[in-house]
């Protein structure tokens, strides 16, 4: 028999399939964080699992009951005495909770592993598979403790303490979307396992009796219309606590990378603050409670494109998708500077025109996946070997260079004043006008490009349009001026 | 011990504890807000406190004292901890509908009452229309009539027009509200909003829409001729919400016939419970509304050094701006400065610019005198034609400004995006009012101790400062 842990609705899709792919003859239990449903969804949702029989027993841990009994609570300050009687209060109340023999299970998976649950068996070096939080999220420890710590310091203080979180000695493996890892990312311990593949390739008979489950429902897609997914994320695992930023975010990625689509919108299972259907009124909205991962499997035809700020549910998709727009972390931060980066875009695309031949981009301190996906939105022509072209947040390295060079400033300064001794620039402005009740503010976004390439200034110059960003209420106007000296003075 | 008592029970003795008024309501929130394992780990510290709320916030006159709240000198922010937004939704997601009564809580006023109407009376170039139109302010009567009996008291023809548009302009909306009923909404729970007024629902119902609000019904006293509380009633509603800043005229009397009391305590209000330096009146109304607004309705949670930078330092700079000269104005600051969007001026330190007018103020921002004198000259040679005016920051503050140095190097903190935002807001909630320097200073002053703290510790420090509540 095999026992399964785990806290997220991530997991419990992630745990169902890899019991019926990889445990189908053998029995299993399940334990779930209480939290994984709203308190009076819970026994409902028990029943409706225990009905499948795809677990021998389900049982939810108490963790709100154990937390009035652990004690004081943590931060990162706390002695280890302090942090240890913690612990011993949390493996006391599991103890007797649980009363069971853990090492009666041929096998023991759990996600989560700072719930207590998690804390007994790291505590008792009980050893166990480790099972990421998300998909690919083992290659993003430092992104996954930030959340955890501000979810629960207390349970984040001890998961350092034990060494938990997909570090720990005891743990055998850690099972876990490895094609969904970042770049680079390797684990020694990692276990591939893909919901995706296993639905695909393993069990293909088993989709109907998941869908059904969760009470997925066939989308039938039309084949004229392109269409764009657009997966949310869950606000507090986000960088930026603010669902006006959310708000906007969600806007700006909508009017820049899905114009022209038609819309679907798939909510983070938690995401449920945000207002979709007023905000982006003609879109699908689908419903929360169903995973992303199992999309695939209700559209009638594999989907245009997958646009997502940083959500890690993108990779369950990302097989299905023709083309999928994804962003680092720092959107979430600074998501302002996605205007820069397009103002950026636009004007490497008119150099390309003006010059009559494809880019060879090379960047430099600004962030080249926003500047990447623009580039492939705008279909810049690019190649090896074409004209040469650095683009760069370092106002010192513009300054110092001789060759064609946009300088994309990576804060929010005003225009810049440059020196008399300096060449010839040109500048692209790109005033950012909201409209009445926008959730934006009116700003400017200034990139300057400097070349030694004479020719191409006329054409440079005559570059004004005007970008409409009708979710975000909003427009963007772009327009280029050479600066030379006497004009500024 | 507290895993012993019957859970019903705790929650009674709970609520008896937490529902006294609306301040030991608003305060006891917060106190848990601060800690929200505290009634686990330390009970009996816990309740004691609650006890103590109790005594205190009903002892009259003492109930009154703002003990242990002052602008720049108590973190406010942490003493004002209101619930995340999508924490508090969980409330509202109870019951199939909520009524919220508009003024106070979804809408913020700039200026009250018998201030605004002095505005109104401004405009109107009216003498004696303010004190006149507030004694005519009754909640079923309906602007038109008012006007009516203004114009027969005036003899002259006057139309509420005006009053109409500078009330509309008067309100702030407030996110944190909004956000709130955006839930409801998105949640399918029927919206009511009910409030007393002279003004014709279509008001509401522009501004509402203005701000992408949602609603299912709105009705407003002077049409329906009678209160918002009697509204309420004949709704026959069962289950339902109710978000308001008015705890003593809605939130109780509806939470006695079943409504689910969600109490949103004004932002102005927690402004006048602290205490201020002396301060001309006029600002301080505004400087209330508008601090309230934008730190203490809930939707940020604002470190201490930027809430001194909003509530001390902000009004001090603005204060000075005006003082500076707009027009061929140079600072030396740092190109890429915050203080840029907030002198709509030049900033430099580099003074091979060539400006072309006949006279350049050069102000000395004091960051840095030795390449200041440097830049004088570098300006002098690239605009012979020009005279130069230089004027030192500092001493036309009267204060040493060294504190706020990173507003002119470009430093981007906690502190420098307090004054920028307190700079914008004001501006563009008062309609570009400006500050007396009196004022400025008073405020900085009060808060300079802490700002000189907050600076002079190391950077990790500062920065950890700038995120803990």
């Amino acid at each position: 028999m095999v026992l399964y842990h785990l806290s997220t609705t991530y997991q419990l899709l992630y745990c169902i399939v890899h019991r019926m792919a990889r445990h189908p003859q053998e029995e299993a239990g399940l334990l779930m964080v209480e939290y994984i449903r709203p308190e009076k969804e819970r026994k409902e949702f028990i029943k409706k699992l225990e009905e499948t029989g795809w677990f021998s027993f389900v049982r939810l841990v108490p963790e709100n009951q154990f937390k009035l009994r652990r004690g004081a609570s943590l931060n990162e300050s706390s002695t280890t005495q302090e942090i240890e009687g913690v612990i011993r209060n949390v493996c006391s109340c599991v103890r007797s909770w649980l009363n069971m023999d853990l090492s009666s299970f041929s096998r023991i998976y759990i996600g989560s592993d700072q719930w207590s649950f998690g804390i007994y068996c790291l505590a008792n070096h009980i050893p166990h598979v480790y099972v990421e939080d998300a998909s690919g999220m083992l290659s993003q420890r430092e992104r996954y403790l930030k959340i955890l710590r501000e979810i629960s310091m207390t349970n984040y203080v001890i998961s350092q303490y034990l060494h938990g979180a997909g570090t720990s000695e005891d743990e055998i493996a850690r099972l876990s979307d490895v094609r969904n890892f970042i770049n680079g990312f390797t684990d020694e311990k990692a276990e591939n396992f893909s919901i995706y593949d296993a639905l695909t390739q393993e069990i293909p008979e088993r989709v109907p009796e998941l869908l059904a489950f969760y009470g997925a429902e066939p989308i039938s897609v039309e084949e004229e219309a392109p269409v764009c997914v657009f997966m949310t994320q869950y606000l507090k695992s986000m960088a930026v606590k603010d669902l006006d930023v959310q708000e906007q975010i969600t806007t700006m990625l909508v009017d820049y990378f899905a114009e022209g689509f038609r819309l679907i919108v798939k909510p983070h299972p938690k995401d449920i603050w945000l207002n979709y259907r007023r905000i982006l009124p003609r879109a699908v909205i689908l419903p929360h409670n169903m995973n992303s991962e199992l999309l695939p499997f209700v559209f009638s035809r594999p989907i245009d494109r997958v646009l997502t700020a940083s959500s890690t549910s993108v990779g369950g998709m990302a097989p299905f998708a023709k083309e999928v727009y994804q962003f680092t972390t720092e959107i979430e931060s600074f998501h302002e500077r996605l205007h820069r980066i397009y103002v950026t875009a636009v004007l490497l695309k008119r150099l390309s025109q003006c010059a009559g031949q494809a880019l060879d981009i090379s960047a430099s301190a600004i962030n080249t996946v926003q500047l990447e996906n623009f580039l492939r939105i705008l279909e810049v022509p690019r190649e090896k070997g074409g004209l040469a072209v650095k683009v760069t947040g370092e106002e010192e390295e513009f300054r110092g260079s001789e060759d064609t060079i946009i300088f994309s400033p990576s804060n929010a300064g005003e225009r810049r004043c440059f020196s008399v001794t300096e060449k010839n620039l040109l500048e692209v402005r790109g005033s950012l006008c909201p409209e009445e009740g926008s959730l934006f503010s009116p700003a400017e976004y200034t990139v300057y490009l400097s070349s030694a390439q004479k020719k191409i200034w006329d054409c440079l110059s005559s570059l004004a349009f005007v970008k409409n960003l009708p979710y975000s209420g909003a427009k963007l106007y772009i327009e280029s001026r050479l600066i030379i000296w006497e004009e500024k003075s | 011990m507290l895993e012993k008592l019957s859970v019903d029970f705790v929650r009674k003795i709970f609520h008896i504890l937490t529902n006294g008024n609306a301040k030991i309501k608003f305060h006891t929130i917060c106190m848990q807000n601060r800690d929200r394992e505290k009634a686990a780990n330390r009970p009996v510290e816990f309740g004691l406190k609650l006890l103590g709320y109790n005594v205190w916030y009903r002892l009259p006159g003492i109930r009154n004292i703002p003990v242990g709240r002052e602008i720049g000198k108590t973190y406010l922010t942490r003493k004002y901890l209101r619930l995340p937004v999508e924490d508090l939704s969980s409330e509202i997601l109870e019951n199939p509908s909520v009524v919220c009564d508009i003024t106070d809580s979804l809408f913020l006023p700039v200026l009250e009452k018998k201030r605004f109407y002095q505005q109104v009376e401004h405009r109107l170039s009216c003498p004696g229309f303010a004190k006149i139109r507030f004694g005519l302010e009754k909640p079923c009567m309906k602007i038109d009539a008012i006007y009516k009996e203004l114009s027969r008291i005036f003899q002259k023809q006057l139309s509420p027009q005006i009053e109409l548009e500078m009330a509309a302009e008067n309100f702030m909306p407030n996110r944190y509200i909004i956000r709130l009923l955006d839930i409801a909404a998105y949640h399918e729970i029927t919206i009511h909003f009910v409030v007393d007024s002279s003004y014709p629902k279509e008001f509401y119902s522009k501004i509402l829409k203005r701000n992408h609000i949602c609603w299912d019904t709105l009705m407003v006293s002077c049409e329906e001729k009678k209160n918002k509380q009697e509204i309420v009633k004949g709704l026959g509603l069962e289950k339902y919400g109710v978000v308001s800043a008015d705890f003593n005229h809605f939130i109780r009397p509806l939470h006695k016939l079943g409504g689910r009391s969600i109490y949103y305590r004004a932002p102005m209000q927690l402004m006048r419970d602290v205490w201020h330096p002396k301060l001309s009146e006029e600002f301080r109304d505004q400087y209330d509304a508008v601090c309230g607004a934008k730190v203490f309705s809930g939707k940020k949670r604002p470190s201490f050094a930027y809430e001194l930078g909003y509530l001390c330092a902000g009004p001090f700079l603005y204060s000075l701006i005006p003082f500076l000269g707009e027009e061929d104005t140079v600072y030396y600051a740092a190109s890429d400065s915050p203080f840029t969007r907030l002198a709509q001026a030049g900033c430099t330190t580099n003074g091979y610019i060539k400006l072309g007018s006949p006279v350049i103020n050069l102000i000395d921002t004091g960051i840095d005198p030795e390449g200041f004198k440097n830049f004088v000259q570098r300006i002098q040679a690239h605009n012979p034609e020009s005279r130069l005016r230089i004027v030192s920051l500092e001493k036309t503050a009267g204060i040493n400004l060294e504190p706020l140095s990173c507003v002119f190097t470009g430093m981007d903190n906690e502190l420098t995006r307090g004054i920028l935002d307190f700079c914008q807001d004001f501006a563009s909630c008062t309609h570009r009012s400006t500050i007396s320097v009196s004022d400025g200073r008073a405020l900085y002053t009060w808060g300079y101790g802490n700002i000189c703290k907050l600076v002079h510790s190391d950077e990790g420090a500062f920065h950890a400062q700038a995120t803990a509540v």
